[in-house]
C-alpha cells in the first residue's frame, strides 16, 4: 500500500518536472499601467503584431496600479516582475534617479518604426524640465532616453455652466476668476456665486491640490514676500515653510465653501448635477463634458490664465524587465497613429502622438468617424475638426516652449519635503472638525435616558408608599 | 504492529490549516508593523513614536475618532437594547423577526452606505458629522442587537416572575433583574460596535465627501505616501487601544466565563 503511494508520488513528481523543463513556447510580457488606460483590444492586436515581428507568440499580463506611490513602492521593494510601466513624469524622475530604469533610446535609435510620430514639442519639454537628471552609475541623463511619452494633459477647473448662466455669470467672468472658482471667488476676491457654496469639490490628491493652491495664491497676490516674481514652473516646485503656511491658510479658508474632497466620484457628481465645480484633469474633464451632454448638463473646463500644471505619463522599462524586446515593441506599437487614436477615443486623454501629423491620416479619421468624433461634410470628406481643434483635448499653445515656461509648469517630485506637505494636508483635512459637541450630546442623551428611568422608579415608589401610608 | 511515530490524523490536526493561516496573515503582518515602527534607517529607534506623539494633528484626529466611536456605540446601545428586549419578550420563538434585523448585513456594506448617501442627497440633508454617525449606527446596529438578543432570551423567566412576586414593578424588574442579567450581552455588543467604528474610514469618507477625517484615513494617507514608519506607529496605537479596551470590558464582566467566551 505504502509502496503504491510512493510510486504515484514519484510519477507525479516526474510529470511536474517534465512540464517545468519543457521549452517555453510563448514569451511573456507584463504591462504595469493605470486601470482603464488602454483600449482593450490593443493587447490582443499587439499579440498578433508581436508574432508577425518575432515569430513567437506572447502571453500578455496587464497589471494595474491606482497611484504613482503604489507603483513606486512596488518597484523600489523589488516585488514587481513587470516589463513595462506607465507612470507620471515625477515618478519616472524618481525611478531614473533610483536606477530602476533601462534606457530605451527611443528618439535616437533608428530601429523604431513609429518614433517620428511622437510630438517633438513634448519630448523637448520633458528634457527641458528634467534637465539635471542623475542616474546612478551613469551620470546625467536625458529623460527622453528612458521615457516614451504616452498621454498628456492639464490640470484645471471643471464647472457646471448651467448654474453660472442661471446666476447671470458669463464664461468670461468665470475664466477671469481662474483658480478662484474653487474658492468661490470672482476676479476681485468677492463671492462669485451664492449657489456655488458647499458645491465645490477639491481633489484628495496632495500634489494636485498643492499646484492649484500656490497658483491661486499667485493669482490673488497672496504669495509671501519674495515669491511674486517666480515663474509658474518654479512656484509649483517650491516647497518651503513660508509657502507651505500660506497654502495651509487658504486651504483651511476654502473648507467653508467645499462640498468635500474626492478622487473618483467627483466627475460623476458633476454629471449628476449635485456638485458644480471641481479640480480636474483634462482627460477626466472631456469624459465628464461628453457624459454631461448625454445627461443634459452643460459642463465646461478651463486651465486658468494665471498658470497651471501640465503633466505627461510615459512608458519606461524597469531594470527587472524579462522581455526587453517585447517591451520596446509594445511601446513602439502604441505610437502607431491608428492605435494611438483608438486609445485616445477610449480613454479620453490626449496621446503624445503629434496631432499635426495624424490629423489627415485616413485610418485615424476612420476611427474618429466610427466613434462619432468626426462627421462627413457635404463633399463626403471626413471632418475631424471637432476632435483636433478642441482646446481642452489639445492645449497646443501651451506646448510652445516659451509660453509653457510662464504659464504651464511641470511638477517634479517633492523629494525630501514630501512628509511636510503631507503634514500640512492632514492639518487642513482635520481642521474644523470638532467632535466635542457630539460627545456632549451623547453624554446628555445617556443622562436623560438613565435619569428618566430612575425618576420613573422613584415616582412610582413614592406613589406606592403613599398608598401604604393611607391604608 | 510496529509503532510508528510521525503524522497521525488526530482531531488536533484539523486545526493546522487555521494555525498556518493565523501565522501567515496575523502574526507575520504584526511583526512587519513592529519592524516598521521601531526600525529606522537600519537601527532600533523611537523616532517614529516621537514624530507621532509630538504631532498635535494626529492626536486630535485620534480624539475625534474615539469620540465618534463612543457616540456610535452609545446610540447603538440605546436603540439596540429596547429592540432586542422587545424582540426577546414578544417574539422569542420566532426566528423571522431576528432575521429581519440581520438581513441588511447580507448586502455589501459599501452598497448600503452608497444608498444611504443617495437618500441623504435626495432629502437635501447636508453631509457631515451627523450623517457619518448615522451611517455608522445603521451599519453596526445588528452587531449590537444580536448579542443582546441572545443574552436577554437566555434569561430564566422564573427570575423575572420572582422579581414581580417580590413587589417590583416592570421598570424595577428591568433595572434590577433583566439589566444585570443581560450584562454579558451589553459588553459583547459594545466591543463589537466600538472597535470597528473607531477604526473605520470608508463610511466616513463616503458619507461626508471625505470632509470628516478620521484616524483610519490618517493611517491610510501615511501608508499611501510611503511613510510606513509613522503609519505603523499609528496602527500600533490603534491596536493597543483595542487591547486595552478589551481588557477593561473583560474586567467589567468580572470572572464570568460567558463574557470571555462571547468576547472571542
Amino acid at each position: 500500500m505504502k509502496k503504491t503511494f510512493s510510486l504515484i508520488l514519484a510519477l507525479l513528481m516526474i510529470v511536474f518536472t517534465l512540464c517545468a523543463c519543457q521549452p517555453n513556447q510563448s514569451d511573456k510580457l507584463v504591462i504595469y499601467n493605470w486601470a482603464d488606460y488602454i483600449y482593450d483590444t490593443d493587447l490582443e492586436d499587439f499579440a498578433d503584431y508581436y508574432f508577425e515581428q518575432t515569430g513567437r507568440t506572447v502571453d500578455i499580463t496587464y497589471v494595474t496600479f491606482d497611484t504613482n506611490e503604489t507603483m513606486l513602492t512596488k518597484i523600489q521593494q523589488g516585488d514587481a516582475d513587470v516589463d513595462v510601466i506607465c507612470p507620471s513624469e515625477y515618478a519616472i524622475q524618481k525611478l531614473i534617479e533610483g536606477g530602476y530604469c533601462l534606457p530605451i533610446n527611443y528618439f535616437t535609435d533608428a530601429s523604431y518604426q513609429n518614433s517620428q510620430y511622437v510630438d517633438d514639442r513634448i519630448v523637448a519639454k520633458i528634457d527641458q524640465v528634467f534637465d539635471n537628471l542623475n542616474c546612478p552609475e551613469v551620470g546625467t541623463v536625458k529623460m527622453s532616453d528612458y521615457m516614451v511619452p504616452y498621454m498628456w494633459g492639464t490640470l484645471g477647473v471643471l464647472y457646471n455652466q448651467d448654474v453660472f448662466e442661471a446666476n447671470g455669470i458669463t464664461q468670461e467672468q468665470i475664466e477671469q476668476a481662474g483658480w478662484g472658482v474653487l474658492w468661490n471667488k470672482d476676479a476681485n476676491g468677492d463671492q462669485l456665486c451664492a449657489d456655488l457654496n458647499k458645491r465645490i469639490f477639491m481633489k484628495d490628491s496632495i500634489r494636485d491640490v498643492y499646484a492649484s493652491t500656490v497658483l491661486y495664491l499667485k493669482q490673488y497676490g497672496l504669495l509671501p514676500y519674495g515669491y511674486e516674481n517666480m515663474s509658474v514652473g518654479e512656484l509649483i516646485n517650491t516647497v518651503d515653510d513660508a509657502l507651505l503656511s500660506a497654502v495651509e491658510e487658504v486651504l483651511i479658508q476654502q473648507k467653508d465653501v467645499l462640498y468635500g474632497y474626492e478622487v473618483d466620484f467627483g466627475k460623476n457628481d458633476l454629471i449628476a448635477g449635485t456638485a458644480y465645480a471641481d479640480l480636474a484633469w483634462s482627460g477626466d474633464a472631456i469624459y465628464a463634458i461628453e457624459e454631461g451632454e448625454i445627461e443634459g448638463v452643460t459642463l465646461n473646463y478651463f486651465s486658468p490664465e494665471v498658470g497651471g500644471n501640465i503633466w505627461f505619463d510615459g512608458w519606461v522599462i524597469p531594470t527587472a524587465c524579462q522581455n526587453e524586446e517585447g517591451a520596446k515593441l509594445f511601446i513602439d506599437y502604441l505610437n502607431r497613429p491608428d492605435i494611438a487614436t483608438q486609445n485616445m477615443v477610449y480613454i479620453g486623454y490626449t496621446s503624445a502622438v503629434d496631432s499635426r501629423q495624424i490629423c489627415q491620416m485616413d485610418e485615424v479619421l476612420q476611427i474618429l468617424l466610427e466613434n462619432e468624433y468626426a462627421e462627413l461634410d457635404e463633399y463626403g470628406n471626413i471632418d475631424a475638426s471637432y476632435f483636433f481643434d478642441s482646446e481642452i483635448r489639445y492645449p497646443l499653445d501651451h506646448l510652445d516652449q516659451d509660453y509653457v515656461d510662464t504659464r504651464l509648469g511641470v511638477m517634479k517630485d517633492f523629494g525630501a519635503n514630501n512628509s511636510e506637505v503631507v503634514q500640512i494636508w492632514e492639518r487642513v483635512r482635520s481642521t474644523g472638525i470638532s467632535a466635542w459637541t457630539l460627545l456632549g450630546v451623547s453624554v446628555l442623551l445617556l443622562g436623560v435616558v438613565v435619569g428618566t428611568i430612575y425618576m420613573l422608579i422613584y415616582v412610582d415608589q413614592r406613589k406606592r408608599m403613599c398608598v401604604l401610608i393611607q391604608e | 504492529m510496529k509503532k510508528t511515530k510521525g503524522f497521525t490524523l488526530t482531531r488536533r490536526a484539523f486545526a493546522y490549516p487555521y494555525v498556518l493561516f493565523l501565522l501567515l496573515f496575523v502574526v507575520v503582518p504584526l511583526v512587519l508593523i513592529l519592524l516598521n515602527a521601531f526600525w529606522v534607517d537600519g537601527a532600533l529607534s523611537l523616532d517614529n513614536f516621537v514624530e507621532f506623539f509630538s504631532d498635535v494633528t494626529g492626536l486630535k484626529v485620534l480624539e475625534n475618532s474615539l469620540i465618534i466611536g463612543f457616540a456610535t456605540t452609545l446610540l447603538c446601545l440605546l436603540i439596540g437594547y429596547p429592540t432586542a428586549y422587545f424582540l426577546s419578550k414578544y417574539h422569542a420563538s420566532s426566528k423571522v423577526y431576528v432575521l429581519l434585523f440581520i438581513l441588511p448585513t447580507w448586502v455589501n456594506f459599501l452598497i448600503r452606505t452608497l444608498s444611504t448617501k443617495a437618500i441623504f442627497l435626495a432629502l437635501g440633508i447636508e453631509l457631515g458629522m451627523g450623517t457619518v454617525v448615522f451611517g455608522m449606527v445603521y451599519n453596526y446596529l445588528p452587531y449590537m442587537i444580536l448579542p443582546l438578543h441572545t443574552a436577554i432570551s437566555g434569561i430564566d423567566k422564573s427570575l423575572i416572575e420572582a422579581s414581580h412576586d417580590l413587589g417590583a414593578n416592570n421598570l424595577e424588574t428591568f433595572v434590577k433583574t433583566i439589566l444585570p442579567l443581560s450584562w454579558t450581552g451589553i459588553l459583547s455588543g459594545i466591543t463589537m460596535v466600538f472597535i470597528p467604528s473607531v477604526s473605520t474610514f470608508a463610511i466616513s469618507e463616503l458619507l461626508s465627501n471625505r470632509q470628516i477625517f478620521l484616524f483610519g484615513d490618517s493611517i491610510q494617507t501615511k501608508f499611501s505616501q510611503n511613510m510606513y514608519g509613522v503609519g505603523s506607529v499609528m496602527s500600533l496605537v490603534m491596536l493597543l487601544l483595542v487591547v486595552l479596551f478589551n481588557l477593561l470590558v473583560n474586567r467589567a464582566g468580572g470572572n464570568d466565563d460567558d463574557v470571555s467566551r462571547s468576547m472571542l
